[in-house]
């Protein structure tokens, strides 16, 4: 008997916005996943309020990426970010238009991480670029991925070129964990986007391979069509080579408190063009 | 010696006696060659065998005399044993894209190239993405782009660590980086800063000073490494790229290795490609339309715009040509004679490139032999001068009219011209050929020879035996059924009425074969076998029929007596003088009556036609003649005092030709003579000065149109018509006025000089003069003579008389 998923109590993908390339790749890859999830689509873009206290500092300047030294104006500041805000929402409502999507915006001002978090909290999925924005500044501020993480909710990361989910979803089963919960949501998406399901199965030699597929069979819905690819044991480059491919429009990973290592993380989401649906497991 | 009517033989020719014997033409198994178009044919050969461009060739001859179909069988037959042309191609220029270059490739090859190149194109839409889609390349990609983003990554962080062990932070404004002090993981606050001391502020400031120094630098390095990374990239791609084209091309350079151009283009290509192959492995981040819309190129077509450069475009293949090509040009306007540069729609603009270059009749025809009608030619604005250029320059040269008048200042293409060796045939009417002659000097220049087509034979007996197998192989060709002997004699007979002369045969040879095919059907309806000389005989007859509704009325109109014509007694001043109407393919004679009218005046004959502009130069001519022939007769000896006036009644349009001069001159006399003339008689036929008779055209026509009034009002055995005795050999007349002379009811008088055709219509001799010269009384000269010199001695009377008055009138004042 197949185990019926259990159903997100939101609806809702949110997507931080912002105007660099990786943070529209987020936004084309949110709506895609919603529009096959049929999930409304939450906008949010923040005003960091640590750059208005910046700029209120009386020696504040800014180096532009021209090499140019000016003055951090916070008059200047502020409409620049309000025009950004404004950048972000236009974006949004292009992509939910074609994509024929519910959808919100907010633009708050306020610690990024903090507004992050909250936001999270009322939704199923986060959507992040696969660069994020705060690269220059990954510590002490926080990475929102990892906190939305820790929070238990599945984060998308945004992959290079996305047009629509109509090759197979794919998802990574590399341990037994006990709810499945990567697979859960590969499945129900599958489901959702008519499309089929490949399980990379990349499992340590330990690993009772039998018992993880009855496992995974009972856990995705009866309308899916299934494969399954083994790709090694202990070796990642059949699996980094099958996610290079880039066969796949969706590759979903379910992850530990522990495992993988943010490293080998990193290292994964890095290795194909297609984006990855990250899904915190017990 | 009076006249004597023509004998019912002399009429009509039989040619049944000359006739091969044969029972249907199905026994003519002979092919039959060009008849009677000797000299043209000479004509042809010389033209076609002359190497050099200005002796291309005037074909002129009436229209159906089969000028198309012999000069098309003669150039078919010499271009089999010529030698195919090769084949043209255009293609990209790569230098200079609006000058589209031409190739030439051995016959056949043009479409083997363009074949090999949309090979070429197809493979090189797929090979060269998924060639850059290989984990190899991707590999080297990869270690490009992270080799740069970790030389990024590395001075960033160390930036980034040398800020956080001063307790600042990094951040990332909407422009650029900003550094923030920080304290307990928070961008300190202005008024925490403001407590501190002078000393810590500027340790802070000079802390982030020193680093926004040290950023300045590294992004100043930015675009130095982001070319350095751009060049190695695409390094990378060309040395990709350069593997797929080559291997892609090889087999193409191998099959064309003997042509020098097409390689030179093949390198182009290649050289293009490798240089445009970034277009290949962009890929659509955003749907086709949002891109328009933000002005971005579309990829998808821009490649497409980039493959169909390599692609060939064959203006000439001769695949399927066995030996020189002799096209005809049946619509001769300037684009599909000398070819077109077409444009298509691309965002509200018109566009063009060399795929969009087409041939015109001239590329068809180069290396062999170009038919066209003159006058569908002249009748084509730009069209002549252009052919003209061509054929002076040697090159075929593409250019559209607009731009040879020099209307379009935009660029458009100029496609390299092709070397060109034509020869050009005109098909043309004399008259087309004169005018040129006379008004164009280019023309002589380009055009000189001139193949003449005869449009009559003499028909003796071997020129019979060539025209029967002429019309036993149209029946043959054209699939009819086969003619009997009598059929043939028919048609050969009918031939001779076409030519209007009894002595020769039409060579309108398409009439022929309209009135054999005719025929046929006519046979088809009544379940003939073999054509018969009934079929023949109906088929004239329906075609006459169908035409011949103006005659009808014509004759009506007279037979009704609204138009008034006499056929009997006899009436002074008046005559049946004979016309001709030309309805095109259909002509008829009918009477017309003439009549003159004497007074007091000083000898000028007044032609009422002329007058009012109804009558042709040749017609006044026509009339003046008879002033010189009344004075060479009645003037020498007295003045002429007489002032006469001639006039066709009911005649409302146009009146040509001198035919009715001797009607006019014998009314004339009969005038001033008062002498009636028979009204049973009509009269064709000129007069020159001295009284002789002349020949005239349309004879045939003439006598059976006023044959056919008499015969309405039933033959009385003294009508008749008096035609020159020149035109005695143009007589083919129709069988039922053959028969009604046969049996006397009907009369052909052939009359060489006026006395002759006076003496018949009056009764009356016409008189010698005597010694003297004075002409004998009672003969048709004496009563003139009499009547002008008492006209001239009342004028003399009236004169004297008036000078009498005016002396009276001068003594009383």
């Amino acid at each position: 008997m197949t185990a019926q998923p259990e159903a997100p109590a939101f609806h809702r993908i949110l997507v931080t916005l912002d105007s660099s390339r990786s943070g529209q790749s987020a936004l084309e890859a949110a709506a895609l996943l919603a529009e096959a999830m049929e999930y409304e689509l939450v906008g949010l873009f923040v005003e960091d309020s640590d750059l208005m206290t910046l700029a209120s500092l009386p020696f504040s300047r800014q180096v532009l990426r021209s090499g140019v030294i000016q003055n951090l104006d916070p008059d200047a500041l502020q409409k620049e970010l309000a025009a950004h805000a404004s950048a972000a929402r236009h974006a949004m409502q292009r992509v939910a238009v074609r994509h024929r999507l519910r959808w919100s915006f907010r633009s708050v001002r306020g610690d990024v991480g903090a507004a992050f978090t909250a936001a999270a909290a009322e939704v199923d999925i986060l959507c992040v670029g696969r660069r994020s924005p705060d690269r220059y500044r990954r510590t002490p501020l926080g990475n929102p991925m990892r906190m939305a993480l820790e929070r238990r909710s599945p984060v998308l990361v945004a992959g290079q070129l996305t047009a629509r989910i109509d090759k197979p979803v794919a998802v990574i089963v590399d341990r037994i964990a006990p709810d499945m919960e990567g697979v859960r949501l590969a499945g129900r998406i599958a489901s959702k986007a008519r499309t089929g399901l490949i399980v990379l199965e990349f499992l340590p030699l330990e690993a009772d391979v039998e018992a993880m597929r009855k496992q995974v069979a009972t856990t995705i819905p009866g309308d899916v069509t299934m494969r399954t690819v083994l790709l090694g044991r202990d070796d990642p480059c059949g699996l980094l080579d099958s996610l290079r491919r880039n066969d796949y429009s969706l590759v979903v990973y379910g992850v530990g408190r522990d495992q993988p290592t943010p490293a080998w993380l990193d290292y994964v989401a890095d290795a194909g063009e297609c984006p990855m649906l990250l899904v915190p497991e017990a | 010696m009076p006249v004597e009517p023509l004998p019912a033989n002399a009429l009509r020719r039989d040619p049944t006696s000359l006739l091969p014997d044969f029972h249907s033409t199905e026994e003519i198994t002979e092919a039959s060659g060009v008849v009677g178009q000797d000299r043209a044919l000479a004509a042809i050969g010389f033209s076609a065998g002359m190497a050099h461009n200005s002796y291309n060739l005037f074909v002129m001859g009436p229209a159906g005399a089969g000028r198309h179909s012999v000069i098309n069988h003669f150039l078919e037959e010499k271009a089999k044993t010529a030698p195919t042309p090769p084949d043209w191609v255009y293609v990209h220029n790569f230098q200079t894209p609006h000058r589209p270059n031409a190739l030439e490739l051995p016959t056949g090859r043009g479409t083997e190239l363009k074949r090999r190149m949309e090979g070429l194109i197809e493979e090189l839409g797929s090979s060269i993405p998924a060639i850059f889609e290989s984990d190899e390349y991707r590999t080297r990609r990869t270690a490009i782009q992270s080799e740069f983003e970790q030389r990024h990554e590395h001075v960033f962080e160390g930036l980034r660590r040398k800020a956080v062990e001063k307790d600042i932070v990094m951040m990332q404004t909407p422009q650029g980086f900003a550094f923030a002090p920080v304290r307990d993981g928070e961008v300190m606050r202005p008024e925490v800063f403001q407590q501190l001391s002078d000393e810590e502020r500027k340790v802070i400031q000079d802390a982030i000073e020193e680093l926004q120094k040290e950023l300045q630098a590294i992004l100043e390095k930015m675009p130095r490494w982001d070319k350095e990374r751009r060049d190695a990239m695409r390094t990378l791609n060309r040395e990709v790229a350069n593997y797929a084209v080559t291997h892609a091309l090889d087999e193409i350079r191998k099959a064309f290795a003997d042509h020098a151009e097409c390689l030179a283009f093949l390198d182009e290509v290649q050289t293009h490609l490798i240089d445009n192959v970034d277009i290949f492995i962009q890929t659509e981040e955003q749907p086709a339309l949002s891109r328009m819309m933000a002005g971005m190129p579309d990829i998808a077509a821009m490649r497409k715009e980039i493959l169909r450069q390599y692609s060939v475009n064959v203006i000439v293949d001769n695949s399927g040509t066995s030996g020189a090509p002799v096209v005809f040009a049946d619509n001769p306007t300037l684009p599909h004679l000398i070819g077109r540069i077409e444009h298509r729609a691309q965002f509200g603009t018109l566009v063009t490139d060399f795929s969009l270059i087409k041939a015109g009749a001239i590329h068809q025809a180069n290396g062999g032999y170009l038919i066209i009608d003159v006058i569908k030619l002249l009748s084509q604005p730009f069209a002549w001068e252009s052919l003209k250029r061509t054929i002076r320059s040697e090159e075929a040269r593409i250019e559209a009219p607009a731009e040879t008048m020099g209307l379009i200042t935009t660029v458009s293409l100029e496609p390299e011209p092709m070397p060109l060796k034509v020869r050009v045939v005109l098909v043309g009417e004399r008259t087309h050929y004169y005018l040129l002659s006379q008004y164009d000097p280019d023309f002589s220049k380009l055009f000189k020879v001139v193949a003449d087509f005869n449009e009559t034979l003499v028909w003796n007996e071997e020129n019979m035996h060539c025209y029967a197998t002429m019309i036993a192989s149209i029946a043959r060709e054209q699939k009819l059924r086969p003619l009997s002997r009598d059929a043939v004699a028919l048609v050969i007979e009918q031939s001779a009425r076409m030519a209007d002369d009894a002595e020769r045969l039409s060579l309108e040879v398409g009439r022929v074969a309209d009135l054999l095919r005719e025929a046929d059907y006519w046979a088809g309806q009544n379940d003939h076998g073999v054509l018969d000389a009934d079929d023949i005989r109906k088929a004239i007859e329906a075609a006459e029929h169908r035409v011949d509704r103006i005659r009808e009325r014509a004759q009506e109109a007279i037979t009704r007596d609204i138009m008034l014509i006499d056929t009997d007694g006899a009436k002074s001043g008046q005559i049946n003088g004979l016309s001709v109407s030309d309805l095109g393919n259909f002509r008829f004679g009918r009477p017309t009556r003439i009549s003159a009218r004497i007074g007091l005046g000083s000898g000028k004959v007044v032609d009422i036609e002329r007058e009012v502009e109804l009558g042709g130069p040749l017609h006044s001519k026509g009339v003046l003649i008879l002033s010189g022939y009344l004075t060479a007769m009645f003037g020498t000896r007295m003045p002429l005092s007489l002032s006469a006036s001639l006039v066709f009644e009911q005649s409302y349009g146009g009146v040509d030709g001198d035919s009715a001069s001797s009607a006019e001159l014998y009314v004339l006399l009969s005038a001033i003579g008062d002498i009636p003339i028979k009204q049973s008689f009509a009269v064709t036929g000129s007069v020159n000065q001295h009284g002789e008779v002349q020949a005239i055209g349309g004879v045939n026509e003439k006598i059976e149109g006023f044959f056919d009034i008499c015969n309405t009002r039933g033959l009385t055995g003294t009508q008749g018509v008096l035609i020159p005795k020149a035109n005695i050999k143009h007589l083919v007349l129709r069988p039922n006025v053959v028969e009604a002379v046969e049996q006397g009811r009907f009369q052909i008088y052939p009359i060489e000089r006026i006395e002759q055709g006076i003496e018949l219509l009056t009764g009356m001799a016409a008189g010698e003069p005597g010694p003297d010269g004075a002409f004998p009384e009672g003969t048709v000269f004496g009563k003139v003579a009499d009547r002008l010199r008492q006209m001239a001695e009342i004028r003399q009377q009236f004169g004297q008389q008036r000078t009498a008055g005016n002396a009276n009138d001068d003594r009383a004042t």
